[in-house]
């Protein structure tokens, strides 16, 4: 038996087990009582139905009996077993019961010996409360039974006359040694059920640890969802879960209702998401999924959509791919870059202008010099005819009368008039006019190749297949004098190997393309603050390409950002200083613009070199 | 109030298992005086033959003690003198039985006790209706009379404690004691039915010699 000390839990447990366990068992005697009573009047009413008086019958008084008495001994019992279940009077009453039900049964069967065992299995139902008073109650009214009726009628209880005075103590001593066995029984019972109770306390104990974490942990989780769903749900990025199998969207937060104006349900529906892509992106869409599922490789992309509303609606998608035995799960964030879209559109816009307006700047200084000893020669020239009209006009007013007289005026006005220096002057100036005019004219035809036929117009990237012939030569002469104009402190340097093939495609863009490429080198210089600030240009002919080497002494390009530079909105400048889209849109307008490349050549401490390949259509027509 | 009333209605069972407590306890105590009574009471012990009756058709057995036991062939408290005669008898095997059952109507002769009757060692049934009962003169059943081999009756009365009762008794007794030294007289209380009702009263002294 465990004789530890119980918690105060286990002992409440057990306190509880054994309260059940009496309510049980006074469930049990309620029957067994119940079953007893009908038995009596059965057994009686079998054994001795009737009673005579000669033919005259009537009922035996032994089914009265078992009728009235087994209800007046039930009764009791009964009542307290409805009304006070597991109560200590309850059980005790059960048991006076049921030993008074022994002596009944041992009556209406005739005193036969063998109802005596009625009084033993008694005992055991009565073991059943773990109760070891009980047995003690039970004892000591089969003791008072035999010792009375010994006394009062002795046959009735040991069937015989004039039994020893200590008869009732044999008759104890057999229902005593019972009740060792069952206290026995008892202790061990109730042994158990302290173990129990103790395991079941422990149990509890650490229930209550569990639970305990468990509304910890709930809250802790609910904090956490919440905290997600105001991250998925509240940001103004729309998550999404997409299966590309199914084609359709399993989750997507409800952000997207007001950016695109659909229901949401509706993404959940196949084909609905390729249905709402904007046609131009649908194939590149579809691509990019393609090889997702193909490469599991995470992604990101821009795309448009068509809202609900008819507006087109630009988004950037950060994708996540999983690849997984039943199917590709593609997960991402949108965020709408619409209102960026429109203000890089307007900066691209600001800085095309702002290179226009510095190419108009260095176009009018070289056309300034030309100009200059134009107007010097018109002027020149514009002396020497009002001078030589002054002098044709002396002459006419020469005195006649006198020839000599007049002859010798006449030399010595045409002697004044130095008309060799005028005859030798004279087509100087105009030579040196029609040259300037022919500078000018040629500075214009420059410009007008740069510019093209569209300077401001919608952007487009351009057609090597279909653009015109440019003049890179002249092109790359034009820009590098706008840029020395404009960042003086840098020296720019052009080096032609030899004169470039001819390029085609659109002078516009690619002169703008190439005017931030030096825009560039010009910053870095002025970043790396080298005193001997310089850009060198380097045009060679190689493979049926255009080389152009743009080459600055600026800090050089590390090599972690070395190919993400072209990037889209990559940028190593801070905030306020460009969007970063600048070497992206450059390669676009070269690569897809005009089959070329662009690559970072070489890139060190000393500086960078940018290589512009462009493919030739055929050899310049000019001379060298 | 909810208070009041639980108060009510315990102050209510509580009346009413005192009431029930009583009424079981006076019903105990009734039927436990009815009970005793019933069965402590003795039959009428009629007026006996105190020889053996010559004019009674039954073989007087002139060797061994004769026993004559009179039963009601229904008498459930008879069941008890069978079963206390049948251990009397396995202990002394010497006497003549003759048992002598009141018939009242035809499914009388083969009752349980007239069964049990046939199988007691040494025993004859006669089915008697009225008249060697008369003869012998007892009226409750299971009354035994023994009569010594000169007739002589030494013992008449019950061989139980009381009605239906086994078990060792005065009675018992006294009979063993006389089949055992064949000499009387004893006399115990007869514990049984009435053999004649109010309708069915054979007087002993009619037929007594």
């Amino acid at each position: 038996m465990n004789t530890a000390p119980m918690s105060a839990l286990a002992s409440a447990i057990f306190d509880d087990a054994l309260r059940s366990l009496h309510r049980r068992t006074d469930r049990l005697f309620r029957w067994l009582l119940l079953a007893q009573w009908g038995f009596a009047v059965l057994i009686a009413a079998w054994l001795s139905p009737w009673t005579y008086v000669g033919d005259d019958r009537e009922i035996h008084i032994h089914v009265w009996s078992a009728l009235v008495l087994g209800g007046a001994l039930c009764g009791p019992a009964l009542l307290l077993i409805a009304k006070r279940p597991g109560h200590v009077l309850t059980r005790q009453v059960v048991t006076v019961t049921q030993m008074l039900f022994s002596a009944l049964l041992i009556h209406l069967t005739g005193g036969r010996i063998e109802t005596h065992f009625h009084i033993f299995g008694s005992l055991a139902f009565v073991a059943f409360y773990r109760d070891r008073a009980l047995i003690g109650t039970a004892t000591v009214m089969v003791t008072l039974d035999h010792l009375l009726r010994g006394m009062l009628w002795p046959e009735s209880v040991y069937g015989v006359i004039n039994p020893e005075w200590w008869r009732f103590l044999e008759h104890a001593t057999w229902v005593t040694f019972e009740d060792v066995v069952l206290l026995a029984g008892i202790a061990r019972a109730q042994g158990d059920l302290r173990e129990v109770a103790g395991r079941e306390a422990s149990l509890t104990e650490i229930k209550t640890t569990i639970e305990h974490e468990v509304v910890e942990r709930t809250a802790e989780l609910a904090a956490s969802r919440e905290r997600y769903q105001t991250l998925v749900e509240r940001t103004q990025a729309v998550v999404w879960e997409f299966l590309p199998d199914e084609g359709r969207c399993r989750y997507i937060a409800p952000q997207v209702e007001p950016l695109l104006g659909y229901p949401r349900a509706q993404y959940e529906t196949t084909g609905f998401f390729y249905s709402v892509l904007h046609d131009d992106d649908a194939a590149r869409v579809i691509a990019g999924i393609a090889r997702a599922r193909a490469d599991g490789l995470d992604y990101q992309e821009e795309l448009r959509f068509v809202a609900a509303d008819g507006r087109i609606v630009h988004v950037r998608s950060m994708i996540a791919v999983e690849q997984r035995s039943d199917g590709t799960i593609l997960r991402g964030v949108s965020i709408d870059i619409t209102e960026q879209k429109l203000l890089e559109a307007e900066l691209r816009e600001a800085q095309k202008l702002e290179s226009l307006a510095r190419m108009a700047a260095g176009v009018a200084h070289e056309i300034n010099t030309p100009l200059q000893y134009i107007g010097n020669d018109v002027e020149f020239l514009g002396v020497v005819a009002s001078r030589l009209a002054s002098d044709l006009r002396t002459i006419g007013t020469i005195d006649a009368s006198s020839p000599t007289l007049a002859h010798e005026r006449a030399l010595e006005i045409v002697r004044r008039a130095k008309l060799p220096t005028i005859e030798r002057r004279v087509p100087e100036a105009l030579t040196s006019i029609h040259g300037g005019l022919r500078a000018v004219e040629r500075i214009v035809g420059t410009l007008r190749n740069i510019t093209g036929a569209h300077p401001l117009g919608p952007e487009r990237p351009g057609n090597a297949r279909s653009g015109l012939d440019i003049d890179l030569g002249a092109s790359l002469t034009t820009l590098l004098a706008s840029a020395r104009r404009h960042w003086t402190h840098v020296d720019f340097e052009l080096e032609f190997d030899a004169t470039p093939g001819v390029v085609r495609g659109d002078a516009g863009t690619l002169a703008l393309a190439l005017d931030g490429l030096l825009r560039n080198a010009a910053e870095a210089c002025t970043a790396s603050g080298h005193a001997d600030a310089r850009v060198t240009v380097g045009v060679r002919e190689a493979d049926g390409h255009v080389e152009i080497r743009i080459t600055d002494r600026g800090p050089g390009i590390p090599a972690s950002i070395r190919d993400r530079i072209f990037d889209p909105f990559f940028t190593t400048k801070g905030v306020g200083h460009g969007s970063g889209e600048g070497l992206n849109r450059i390669r676009d307008i070269i690569v897809q613009g005009h089959d070329g490349e662009l690559r970072v050549d070489t890139s060190g401490p000393g500086g960078t070199t940018l290589l512009v390949r462009l493919p030739t259509v055929r050899a310049s027509t000019q001379a060298a | 109030m909810p208070r009041d009333d639980a108060s009510v209605v315990a102050g209510r069972l509580g009346v009413a298992a005192l009431i029930l407590v009583g009424v079981s306890i006076a019903a105990v105590v009734g039927v436990g005086r009815a009970l005793w009574a019933y069965e402590t009471t003795p039959g009428d012990p009629g007026d006996t033959a105190a020889r053996w009756p010559s004019a009674a058709p039954l073989v007087l057995d002139h060797d061994a003690p004769t026993l004559v036991v009179m039963i009601h062939p229904r008498c459930p408290c008879t069941d008890a003198s069978l079963a206390e005669l049948a251990e009397v008898l396995a202990e002394h095997p010497g006497p003549r039985v003759h048992v002598v059952v009141r018939v009242y109507r035809p499914e009388d002769r083969v009752s349980a006790l007239v069964e049990r009757a046939r199988a007691l060692p040494n025993a004859s049934v006669v089915f008697d209706e009225g008249e060697l009962g008369a003869t012998f003169g007892p009226l409750t059943s299971g009354h035994v009379l023994l009569y010594a081999a000169d007739g002589a009756l030494i013992f008449s009365g019950g061989i139980t404690l009381a009605r239906g009762e086994l078990g060792d008794n005065p009675g018992r007794r006294a009979l063993e004691a006389a089949i055992a030294d064949a000499a009387g007289p004893g006399v115990a209380p007869v514990f049984g039915c009435p053999l004649a009702g109010d309708t069915d009263t054979v007087g002993p002294a009619e037929n007594s010699p």
